[in-house]
């Protein structure tokens, strides 16, 4: 009885596996039995007619390079010195004292820098000595 | 499983601390009530913190009694490391102006490390002064706070948190 299953099991493998080998030879490309089928999964150029459509060619935005300054806009975008008003003139030769004073700038990021680094020293020595709530607000009554 | 659950609940209210027998007690240490004085707790994960205020408060004062478990790196906190972070953490106060760093023995044996700080809190204008102590507890630090904003000049009740400090038994 035994024998009979197993000759029984051993046939139905080979029966599978013959049949599985034939469909995988018919769904080849190229093979005689697979044309004009469609059951190819391998990429096939697309059949048109006539030319790929781009709407407006030259439209095209090519990626920009990521560290070159955008555009101010071309020469077109330029305002000459000579075309500015008098108030305009007065302001861009005195721009120094106006707003361009950089030691000024620098300075006042530097003081700011120099706080945040204190506060954050401030802030991890407490931590080290175990406080969770900040020091500026512990036990304050308003 | 209800009597578990409230037996639990009580020894974690203990443990966060109350006053009995006439002494306020915070986590493992305990001293001297401070009597007409209203307390309010908050607890964090390794910080047990009680804040004391009186009834009448026309001077704005307060006593914070902070309790902090740092595990065994509490050892190497020596009074010069302690003085020397305790300086640094009041530096970026407002207008602070601090004293120098005082060591202290308290009557019950802790040592530590004080000073005193004025200073103006964030979104204040008024100058307060804080008396700042720290004691080593074993394994913990124990921070004591005055801070008030027209300060006692005895400071008696933060002397009598400070002197009455103990480990509790």
């Amino acid at each position: 009885m035994r024998n009979v299953v197993l000759v029984t099991v051993i046939c139905s493998v080979l029966v599978a596996v013959a049949t599985w080998k034939h469909q995988a030879q018919a769904s080849e490309p190229g093979s005689g039995s697979s044309a004009g089928s469609g059951s190819s999964t391998t990429s096939q150029p697309e059949p048109i007619t006539g030319d790929p459509v781009i709407p407006n060619p030259g439209d095209e935005t090519p990626q920009k390079p990521p560290f070159t300054m955008y555009s101010h806009g071309g020469s077109n975008a330029e305002i000459p010195y000579a075309q500015l008003s008098a108030d305009e003139k007065a302001w861009a030769d005195d721009e120094p004292s106006k707003g361009g004073d950089w030691q000024a700038i620098n300075n006042a990021y530097a003081g700011a820098s120099r706080l945040r680094a204190q506060e954050a020293g401030a802030s991890s020595a407490a931590a080290m000595l175990g406080l969770t709530t900040p020091l500026g607000s512990t036990g304050v009554v308003p | 499983m209800r009597r578990a659950v409230a037996i639990g609940l009580a020894v974690a209210a203990l443990g966060c601390g109350r006053s009995h027998d006439g002494e306020e007690e915070l986590g493992t240490v305990a001293f001297k009530a401070l009597p007409g004085w209203q307390r309010s707790d908050t607890r964090a994960r390794n910080t047990q913190t009680a804040v004391f205020t009186p009834a009448v408060n026309s001077r704005k004062e307060s006593i914070t009694v902070i309790r902090t478990e740092l595990g065994p790196v509490a050892a190497k906190y020596t009074p010069e490391m302690m003085s020397s972070l305790l300086l640094r953490a009041h530096s970026a106060l407002a207008q602070a102006k601090s004293t120098p760093v005082a060591r202290l023995t308290t009557a019950e044996g802790l040592t530590g490390v004080r000073v005193e700080v004025d200073f103006v809190p964030p979104s204040l204008t008024q100058s307060y002064h804080r008396v700042h102590v720290v004691l080593a507890q074993g394994t913990a630090l124990v921070h004591v706070l005055y801070t008030a904003a027209a300060p006692e000049a005895e400071q008696a009740m933060l002397q009598q948190v400070v002197n009455t400090l103990h480990e509790e038994s």
